[in-house]
């Protein structure tokens, strides 16, 4: 019952085999070799296999490999040298904020939490505290207390709105 | 892992012939509790069905006061509802606590009430607010009310073959002054079952005298449930501080909680009598610190 | 140290770039060619003897390449005491238990041959109490010790007892007393990179295990004497992939290890095992839990006169480093506060639980609870603000601690002061008690910590090489490892400072024994001053083999020179200043003489031994800490509520203050759960609650806001000043909630997690309800 799923993975159209039972997390990290997104739990709830699926942040491990179907799926390998990080090999406003602010550990929750947060500021631009709480609330660190993760959202926020974009 | 199709049906009329066709079929939305049954080999079914390609299943619509939620619509659609947050703020507090915003954005309100767990959030809400599920199966359209929609842990009211399509939400009678809300009670402030759901609704007259009143429990028995002796204790009289402690406690006495490793019985029935009159609290209808 | 360029910088974690584009390689995402999937069948049974264990139909899945049992390969002994085994034979004792494992070309056919292994078991007696597994005729635990000498009972013969002063003296002269029980059960690190590894052998026999282990040269050691016993002559390589969380988790060998090795030598192909959460929830080994009685005293001063504490440690069904925790539950025991008359004893009891390991603190969390939320008991009976008691007590620089510990530097007072300040103490605790809904309260607790390496292996060393190259790139091997701590930026940042040049010069590598030197491991605390320490001397070495050269080339004595924003500077001539690269290609197009800038220095704190009578100075620095909270207390659920949290340490120098208040951060929110919301729920040796559902693993919705204080000190046996502060963040956390609550409504929690359940019932007890 391996089935063909033909979708956008990072804007580039993928046709990928999916054996039968597969998860979107097992195509990204097998089929295609994405492995920046993680499996932390395998059942929806540390969020470190978060990716983007028409701009909605999802995990990965609880997304059946057939719905990826027709969709656009953003992943961590995506977010640098896209248009808003100014270039190939240049980091997305939020990786760099999440670097500059010392929001990194062990790192291994970190790629969801940057698409986490990536989805959030797409679909409000400033968000408050309570809104950025409750947007990262899905993916679980152990590291850091989250306090420097949350310095570093709130300032790719703040980055956002200096540098207006057309 | 157990090896299952997986059907992507594109209409309704698809789907349901699926269904029939195949023995242990499941229809699915978000899946995301189906699937994690089945990592976990709880569950094995043949195969399942797909509902999210299907058009019309999703989305929230609003005509002459009444609601209507697609069955398919997810957590995340309700939480970022202007709409629903205005005009069922119960709802609206019940999805948004939902899981993470991840599983809010693939898990769906229908699927959240066909699961039929005593922990669903959006089913307190949906009780106060006198939802009715409305199921297609091979038979043409039928209508269960919320009340009766679960059966038991994880047993709905739906036939073999039928398919959950929508929540109509009636227009708020009688009119009047209306407040609901739901408390979830949980150890940590997200990604959390409830150790306990409380949902309220009263509706008052011009003399602050209740006309409505409802009152639903999760994880308070084997489904969630309306509590009525606390319905009654409020319907009639003024609402008060007395009053909703009378009903705080006619919903404790009724409500069937259990001990358990997650939450001792004594606990679940003690957080009836504090919460109930907070929930009025919050909602606006009782003067308090909440 | 006015000047300096590199340390004291918030400088980012080296490896943050790699890690936030999800380019850093972690264990789980390691794939080698020819790579089999190894999967460990678990015991069904808590105790039993296994009567047979039927492979064939396992055998017979397509994919499958071996099927092992403890009687097809090998005895594996491992662990503290040598009682464990990597595969079970005879008999199992806890859930957790290794009865088979399997390896196969895909996921699916290894859980298709463990769901055809058939096990048949007779059940034998279980003992799940501690107490329970002490009295005359409970079930025994093991029959013999690894040597194979009988043993009677359960109770571990371990050595934990420390006395020092007369205890009934003290206690004699003491106007007031306080004593109290604590318990403290299972936590785990829930570190968010599951365990795992991939085994692999050469044609020789060598064997290469990538691992994300905390402890790549003891792991080396553990597993060559593995080969040993599988009479195999080839030797071990430990490579570290990036280690996605370590917590104390991974600072043992564990059975799944042993059982790749013997995997991937059956198969001669490379296995990996890696874990999936559940597991990682029942398989690996928890924080050790532990009941404490504890009495201490002061006199009508409130000077404190003596402290005894005994404490039962649940061991589980075999030894790791949990049953070794009372070596560091001893530091605080008689060193925190000056107390003159102390008394340290412990017992380790096997039960048919699980077996528990080092976690952050290793010990010191619980004892520290028992302490300091004592202490505020005792302030009470004293009368007696337990801030006022705090100070009147706390450790002095020059002190020598009953314990023999010889603290040079102190932070201990500012500390309490700080948070005082900070929480606006006095006023705060004058505020009648709220006799409505929510009630707030402040309360503090203090920790003691080692901060300078702790001796409690024979060696407390750490080996660092360094290169310098032709264009002044640096490369430092050091022993030590990085776990996400920031170990790898802070060894950048001493070398970058020692010889002058930008810290973008400096690369780490650690993580690989086939290349770094030798080090202990990453645990108490010790990386950042022994690894450290490590580096700097190596450093030195190479900026003195650097001046010595340029002596020659500058004519000037390189006691006037010195090296300093990537240039040789001459402190009387500046005419000479050259750039440092000019030197060093000139040494290396030198036509004689060996021009290689080239250093290997081993650091070994000059600290004795913890053994025998326990008494000596363990440590080359030791950390202190306060922590003030406070809390709103629902007094109609139980809810807790953090509102302000001080979180002030002696760190001594902060070498990155970014990456240290991301520790005391880290540290304090875990800390949060371990008060509050946080445990392992056992039933008859099951684990009933495997997944972040249901272990209530704090989220960033819970996020608490933590005031980090860092008091510098500049101890002189830390490199640039600096002590430790991996584990102290979390020590005081749980006794300074408690105190705060007790302060808000009046009820003492004296078992953890204070989850609403507890804090209500003992809300309700109180005032005399049912």
């Amino acid at each position: 019952m391996e089935e063909v799923v033909r979708f956008t993975v990072n804007g580039e159209a993928v046709s990928v085999r999916a054996g039968a039972g597969w998860n979107l997390l097992r195509v990204l990290r097998e089929g295609l070799g994405l492995t920046g997104a993680k499996e932390g739990c395998g059942a929806g709830e540390c969020g470190a296999c978060t990716v983007l699926v028409d701009g909605a942040a999802v995990n990965a491990c609880l997304f059946p490999a057939p719905e990826a179907e027709g969709r656009s799926v953003v992943t961590i390998e995506g977010l640098a040298a896209r248009e808003e990080a100014g270039g190939v090999g240049r980091l997305h406003p939020i990786q760099q904020a999440f670097v500059d602010h010392g929001a990194v550990q062990c790192g291994f929750c970190t790629p969801g939490m940057v698409l986490s947060a990536k989805a959030l500021l797409d679909r409000s631009p400033e968000p408050d505290e309570a809104e950025i709480r409750t947007a990262l609330a899905g993916n679980i660190c152990r590291c850091t207390g989250y306090t420097q993760i949350l310095e570093a959202v709130r300032a790719a926020a703040q980055a956002r709105r200096e540098v207006p974009r057309g | 892992m157990h090896a299952f199709e997986y059907l992507r049906p594109e209409t309704l009329e698809e789907a349901l012939a699926f269904l029939a066709g195949r023995e242990g079929a499941v229809p699915v939305a978000g899946a995301t509790d189906v699937w994690v049954g089945i990592q976990g080999k709880k569950i094995a079914p043949s195969a399942l069905v797909s509902l999210r390609r299907i058009p019309g299943l999703a989305g929230i619509r609003e005509e002459g006061g009444a609601v209507t939620l697609g069955a398919a619509t997810t957590h995340a659609a309700v939480e970022d509802s202007a709409l629903l947050r205005e005009r069922l703020p119960a709802l609206h507090r019940a999805c948004s606590a939902v899981g993470s915003r991840q599983v809010r954005n693939v898990g769906t309100v229908g699927g959240n009430l066909c699961n039929a767990a005593p922990s669903a959030d959006s089913a307190v809400p949906l009780l106060l607010y006198d939802a009715v599920c409305v199921a297609r199966g091979p038979g043409g359209e039928r209508a269960i009310p919320v009340a009766e929609f679960f059966l038991a842990p994880g047993k709905n009211a739906l036939d073999p073959g039928e398919i959950l399509v929508h929540i109509r939400v009636p227009a708020p009678t009688p009119s009047g002054r209306t407040y609901a809300d739901y408390w979830k009670l949980t150890r940590r402030k997200a990604v959390e079952l409830p150790i306990l759901g409380v949902g309220v609704r009263v509706s008052l007259d011009g003399d602050g005298v209740v006309r409505q009143a409802r009152v639903a429990l999760g994880v308070a028995g084997p489904t969630p449930l309306r509590a009525r002796a606390a319905e009654a204790a409020l319907e009639g009289r003024p609402l008060t501080r007395e009053t909703a402690a009378a009903a705080a406690e006619a919903a404790a006495q009724e409500a069937q909680v259990r001990d358990s490793w997650r939450g001792k019985a004594w606990y679940r029935r003690q957080m009836i009598r504090v919460l109930v009159p907070r929930v009025l609290e919050r909602a606006g209808a009782l003067e308090g610190e909440v | 140290m006015a000047d300096l360029c590199a340390v004291g910088k918030a400088i980012p974690k080296a490896d943050a770039g790699e890690k936030v584009v999800g380019r850093s390689v972690y264990v789980h995402d390691l794939v080698l060619p020819g790579m089999l999937h190894g999967r460990i069948l678990y015991s069904e049974r808590v105790s039993a003897r296994i009567v047979a264990v039927d492979t064939a139909e396992a055998e017979k899945v397509p994919g499958v390449r071996a099927v092992i049992t403890a009687e097809n390969t090998p005895e594996i002994r491992f662990g503290f005491l040598k009682d464990n085994t990597a595969l079970k034979k005879g008999r199992v004792r806890q859930y957790r238990d290794e009865v088979a494992a399997v390896a196969a070309t895909t996921p699916e056919a290894a859980a298709e041959a463990l769901a055809r292994i058939r096990v048949t078991y007779e059940d034998l007696p279980a003992v799940f109490d501690p107490e329970a597994a002490l009295a005359e005729g409970a079930p025994r635990l093991h029959d013999a010790d690894a040597k194979g000498k009988p043993v009677k009972d359960n109770r571990l013969r371990l050595p934990w007892k420390v006395e020092a002063g007369d205890v009934a003296a003290g206690e004699a002269a003491s106007a007031f007393v306080a004593e109290g029980e604590y318990e403290a059960g299972w936590v785990t690190h829930c570190c968010m990179g599951t365990s795992g590894c991939v085994a692999s052998f050469d044609t020789r026999d060598n064997l290469t295990v990538h691992s994300n282990t905390q402890i790549p040269s003891l792991a080396k050691n553990d597993f060559q004497e593995a080969l040993k016993a599988m009479g195999v002559k080839g030797r071990v390589r430990v490579v570290n992939t990036a280690v996605g969380g370590g917590f104390g988790s991974k600072l043992d060998t564990y059975a799944y290890e042993y059982i790749a090795i013997l995997l991937a030598h059956r198969t001669r192909k490379p296995v990996k095992i890696v874990f999936g959460r559940e597991e990682e929830f029942v398989a690996t080994s928890p924080r050790q839990p532990t009941r404490i009685r504890i009495r201490q005293g002061c006199d009508r001063e409130g000077r404190l006169t003596f402290r005894d504490i005994s404490m039962v440690l649940d061991n589980g069904a075999y030894t790791s480093w949990g049953a070794t925790t009372p070596t560091v539950m001893m530091m605080p025991s008689t060193s925190l506060y000056r107390v003159p008359n102390v008394r340290f004893q412990a017992t380790c009891v096997y039960t048919n639980n699980t077996y528990s390991q080092a976690m952050r603190g290793y010990g010191t969390p619980q004892v520290t609870f028992a302490i300091e939320a004592n202490l505020d008991e005792l302030a009470e009976t004293a009368g007696i603000d337990p801030y006022e008691l705090r100070l009147k007590n706390a450790n002095q620089a020059g002190d020598v601690t009953p314990q023999g510990f010889r603290p040079v530097t102190c932070g201990h007072r500012e500390c309490l002061e700080e948070v005082a300040k900070r929480l606006d103490w006095t006023a705060a605790r004058a505020r009648p008690r709220s006799t409505g809904r929510k009630a707030r309260g402040v309360g503090m607790a203090c920790l003691m910590h080692v901060g300078g390496g702790a001796k409690i292996y024979k060696s407390d060393g750490c080996g660092t090489m360094i290169k310098v190259d032709d264009q002044g790139r640096v490369d430092v091997f050091s022993g030590s490892m990085d776990i996400g701590q920031g170990l790898d930026t802070v060894l950048r940042q001493i070398v970058a400072e020692t010889l002058g040049v930008p810290v973008d010069y400096v690369n780490v590598v650690v993580g690989d024994t086939d290349v770094c030197p030798w080090d202990v491991g990453v645990h108490a605390s010790r990386s950042t001053f022994v690894a450290g320490n490590s580096a700097l001397a190596a450093a030195r070495t190479v900026r003195d083999q650097i001046l010595s050269f340029a002596e020659e080339v500058l004519e000037a004595p390189k006691e006037i020179l010195s090296l300093r924003d990537g240039q040789v500077v001459c402190s009387e001539d500046a005419s000479k200043n050259t750039p440092l690269e000019k030197i060093l290609r000139k040494a290396h197009f030198a036509t004689s003489g060996n021009t290689m800038f080239l250093a290997a220095e081993f650091f070994e704190p000059a600290t004795d031994l913890l053994a025998g009578d326990f008494k000596g100075n363990f440590s080359a620095s030791y950390a202190w800490g306060c922590h003030g909270v406070e809390v709103e207390v629902d007094t109609e659920t139980g809810h807790v509520e953090i509102v302000k949290y001080v979180a002030a340490h002696d760190v001594g120098k902060a070498i990155n203050p970014m990456l240290l208040k991301g520790q005391i951060y880290g540290a304090g929110l875990m800390g949060v759960g371990y008060a509050l919301t946080e445990e392992m729920i056992y039933e008859e040796g099951r684990l009933l609650n495997p997944n972040f559902r249901d272990y209530k693993i704090l989220t960033a919705a819970d996020t608490i806001p933590v005031e980090p204080v860092l008091v510098e000190t500049d101890d002189p046996a830390g490199p640039f000043g600096a002590k430790g502060i991996g584990e102290p963040g979390l020590v005081p956390t749980a006794p300074a909630i408690a105190n705060a609550i007790y302060h808000a409504v009046g009820v003492r929690l004296r078992t953890l997690p204070m989850k609403p359940e507890r804090v209500l019932a003992a809300l309700r007890e109180k005032a005399g309800e049912p």
